[in-house]
């Protein structure tokens, strides 16, 4: 009963003070026989009451006498000590004759059984109470005759009904008469049956806790320095059917010392509560962690005497702890690295959590923004893309993304952002996950593009306009010179002849010739008007220069599925030109070859760009494409203005072309490109080192 | 007066046409037209010395074109480019490929003309030279092979004895070779007959 009791120390104080009282009651029991003995035995005391005393002291009964409610001893009138017969009265005794039939009748026994004494006397004592033994009367009888006394537990019932369990102790004895009489005194144990019962009970369940924790409870005495109980380790140490009947220690020489630690800074500091983590080898050979707990109880001196410890195998915890960890370190790492701002936010767009690039984006400090709605970030809230993503972060999936929204920073400023977003549950909880990227490089971008794209665009138009221009006065200056010509002939011819009006022949002419050079020179000042100083030459990056043009000849639908590839002879040259216009020329080289692959919806669309360098200081650049290749006839007039076989072109685009590369001091020539297709080549002058440097 | 060819090249008809009528006005020219480059290139080694007005915008061979080959075969053609799209860089081109003049149409007859004029004094200035080496080099030619020694020994500078002394004759006889071959190139003084056989390149101009 002892060991049960030690579960808890709540449990072993009570058992402490129960223990307590046994002790002292079992005492008293003993000190009042001895004053019985001393006090009586020299006034001819009864055999009756000496045999009930003897009993009495014997059995230790007593347990349940409270002296204070107790002041006579009614119907035993032949005892002549008051206080020895008020301490008897209180127990449950009676006494029978040799037919087991009542003849005395406690007022312990009235209490006990609810029968007063003047309805028991007389009665078998057997049948009023309903007694079961575990042997039958005879029986009892005869042990009793044998050797004197009796002692067992047996079955009672109350007046009332209700079953006792009582601890029944018989001493035969003779009267003064000769009469063969017995003397019972009763003991109720009902109550600690049940508490007994209900302690069993409770320890099983306390088991059944400890084996599905896997919980290992032991207790240690600190003075004898040895461990004195221990739930089953099964689920701990795996000891399984094979429980050692001597406890062991399955922790090493480390955890013991941990234990030791625990007691001597309880000792020290008079905290009675320990903490500590160890690690064992379990019976199936696995490293496992545990958490241990211990108490320190001490004695009535504070003196620490034993130790209540508690072991947990934590290993699967830990483990899930530990990815735990590591699956909030990935989410960190992903907020502080992801380059786009990124917001978690709760259904109504509350900011649970946000990426260090929307912090830095928007200029707020680490944690500034948690907590705010996300609207609050928007330059006007109430403008419809706002409440669209307002609206969509509160769950409504039909918005079309992106949405591009004006968000002010937190300096004021506002910063165009185009938000994604998307839904999400987490443990019941509906979140939104809102991206946004910073618009302005791409916005930057386009812009560059439009600008590159109208540069390119007024060159072409100027130089459409040279060309015709150009064209023009190459195709009136022949009829314009032959005119010339003639009148002069007729000037010449008109002074060998005699006409008669010949001087006004003459002003004639002259008139005539003289408008025939005023046009003519119109029709240069036109040209020189529209090529007007329009060079402006510069160091440019080749490559990068390049890369433009095809960026820009190529963004357009029948650019898809052009396989572009480059072949630089050098990453860093240098070339002296007019960017502007060598883009052009590239944009129109690259644009026709394009054209030309579209046009011939051959499967196979290649086009290499490539530079070379040839000899003077001059880099030759290439652009080949795939496509049907170049017509000899049309190669002869390629470069000749209207000469075109694109249905919408004008077929300025080469002859432009081939005078910006001369205006470059280099050549633009055509050829057929083996297995097919065509190559354009134009050469640039190459700035060299020295010259870069400058 | 030698007849003075000019060689119309210029693939339009109306332009060519025109020129043959002007120069034909004015008289003292020899015209032939050519469509092409090629038409006149075909043909020019059996053409007379002369001038060449050259358009620069034809199809196929363009003027520098032609002037470069023309160039490479022939010195004997002085040539003025024509073009209806002058620039400046076309100008510069147009000198540098050894043009003698560059006129963008229409023009002044008279700057033509003057062009022209200029074109067949250097081509009459080079027939000039070229006859004078041809005369230098008969009358070299009708000297003795003594008679070119001696001459030889008189353009180094040597005295009539030094002359005769490496000759191994007599210096009476010197005096009588060098009569013979002054006679022959038809000088009165040394230094006239120097120079005929410079002309006639019969020693360097520079010594060695």
């Amino acid at each position: 009963m002892g060991s049960d009791l030690r579960i808890s120390s709540m449990g072993t104080r009570n058992l402490r003070i129960a223990g307590l009282a046994v002790l002292a009651l079992s005492l008293l029991g003993a000190a009042l026989v001895e004053i019985v003995f001393l006090s009586f035995r020299p006034l001819n005391m009864s055999a009756e009451l000496t045999a009930m005393l003897l009993l009495l002291g014997a059995a230790g009964v007593g347990m349940r006498l409270v002296w204070a409610q107790r002041s006579h001893a009614e119907g035993f009138p032949s005892l002549g000590g008051r206080r020895l017969i008020d301490a008897l009265e209180l127990a449950a005794i009676m006494v029978v004759d040799g037919d087991a039939r009542i003849l005395y009748w406690s007022r312990g026994c009235e209490e006990l059984f609810g029968w007063p004494a003047r309805s028991a006397i007389g009665r078998i004592a057997r049948e009023l109470l309903h007694i079961q033994r575990p042997l039958n009367p005879a029986e009892v009888r005869t042990l009793v005759i044998e050797q004197g006394d009796y002692h067992g537990e047996i079955l009672a019932r109350h007046r009332d009904g209700h079953e006792l369990i009582v601890q029944e102790h018989i001493k035969r004895f003779t009267d003064s008469n000769g009469r063969p009489r017995g003397v019972l005194a009763f003991n109720d144990v009902t109550e600690q049956h049940k508490a007994e019962a209900a302690l069993r009970l409770s320890e099983a369940r306390l088991a059944t806790a400890v084996a599905v924790q896997g919980l290992f409870i032991y207790e240690y005495d600190l003075i004898a320095d040895e461990l004195i109980w221990m739930t089953h380790g099964e689920p701990f140490f795996s000891f399984g059917d094979n429980e050692p009947a001597e406890p062991r220690w399955q922790w090493g020489p480390e955890h013991s010392a941990q234990v030791r630690e625990v007691t001597a800074a309880a000792i020290l500091s008079g905290q009675d509560r320990g903490h500590y983590d160890f690690e064992f080898i379990h019976a199936d050979g696995s490293e496992r962690l545990a958490e241990g707990w211990a108490r320190v109880i001490r004695d009535d001196d504070g003196k620490p005497v034993r130790l209540l410890g508690t072991h947990l195998d934590v290993t699967e915890r830990r483990a899930r702890e530990q990815a735990l960890r590591a699956g909030e370190a990935v989410r960190r790492a992903i907020l502080a690295t992801v380059p786009d701002a990124l917001f978690v936010c709760s259904e109504s767009g509350v900011i649970r959590a946000c990426s260090a690039t929307a912090n830095h984006l928007l200029g707020y400090g680490e944690r500034e923004l948690i907590g705010h709605n996300l609207a609050e970030l928007f330059e006007d809230s109430d403008a419809a893309p706002h409440r669209d993503i307002a609206a969509a972060v509160g769950r409504n999936n039909d918005a079309p993304w992106p949405l591009p929204v004006n968000v002010r920073r937190a300096d004021g400023s506002i910063v165009p952002i185009s938000f994604v977003a998307g839904h999400s549950t987490v443990e019941g909880a509906p979140l939104s996950v809102v991206v946004g990227r910073d618009m302005r490089p791409t916005i930057a971008a386009e812009e560059k593009f439009h600008r590159l794209n109208a540069e390119l665009a007024q060159v072409s138009r100027l130089g459409m306009m040279g060309e015709m221009a150009g064209t023009l006065a190459h195709e009136l200056s022949q009829p314009l010179a032959a005119i010339v010509n003639f009148l002069g002939a007729a000037d010449l011819l008109l002074d060998k002849c005699e006409a008669p009006n010949a001087d006004r022949l003459r002003h004639a002419i002259d008139g005539a010739a003289e408008q025939s050079s005023r046009a003519g020179e119109i029709i240069r000042r036109l040209r020189a008007f529209i090529l007007r100083g329009e060079a402006d030459m510069r160091a440019e990056p080749l490559v990068r220069l390049i890369h433009e043009a095809a960026a820009l000849a190529l963004f357009n639908a029948r650019s898809l599925g052009i396989r572009l590839s480059y072949a630089f002879e050098h990453s860093d040259r240098l070339v002296l030109c007019d960017r502007v216009q060598i883009q052009q020329v590239l944009v129109n080289l690259i644009r026709n070859g394009a054209d030309a692959m579209a046009a011939s919806n051959s499967e196979r669309r290649e086009m290499l760009i490539a530079t070379q360098l040839v000899a003077d200081g001059l880099i030759e650049i290439s652009v080949r494409d795939s496509g049907p290749g170049i017509a000899p006839e049309i190669l002869e007039r390629l470069f000749s203005p209207f000469a075109t076989t694109k249905r919408e072109g004008l077929g300025f685009g080469l002859a432009i072309s081939r005078r910006i590369v001369e205006a470059h001091g280099g050549l633009l020539s055509a050829a057929a490109a083996a297995p097919g297709g065509a190559i354009f080549r134009f050469t640039l002058p190459v700035m060299d080192e020295g010259e870069t440097r400058a | 007066m030698i007849a003075r060819h000019v060689y119309i090249v210029d693939d339009d008809d109306a332009l060519r046409k025109s020129v043959e009528v002007l120069l034909a006005a004015v008289g003292g020219f020899e015209t032939r037209s050519f469509a092409s480059g090629n038409a006149f290139l075909d043909e020019v080694a059996e053409l007379p010395a002369g001038c060449v007005l050259l358009d620069l915008n034809m199809p196929k061979l363009t003027g520098f074109e032609v002037l470069r080959i023309l160039r490479e075969r022939d010195v004997r053609f002085e040539t003025i480019l024509l073009t209806g799209q002058g620039d400046i860089a076309i100008a510069v081109e147009a000198m540098k490929s050894g043009a003698i003049d560059f006129i963008e149409k229409p023009y002044d007859n008279r700057i033509l003309l003057a062009a022209l004029e200029s074109g067949f004094a250097r081509v009459e200035d080079r027939q000039k030279q070229a006859s004078a080496i041809h005369n230098a080099r008969e009358q070299i030619e009708r000297l003795t092979p003594r008679e070119r020694d001696v001459l030889l020994g008189l353009i180094d500078g040597k005295a009539n004895k030094i002359i005769a002394y490496e000759l191994d004759i007599s210096p009476r006889t010197v005096e009588i070779y060098r009569a013979n071959l002054m006679d022959k190139l038809g000088v009165r003084s040394v230094a006239e007959a120097v120079r005929i056989a410079f002309a006639a390149e019969l020693v360097p101009v520079l010594p060695n």
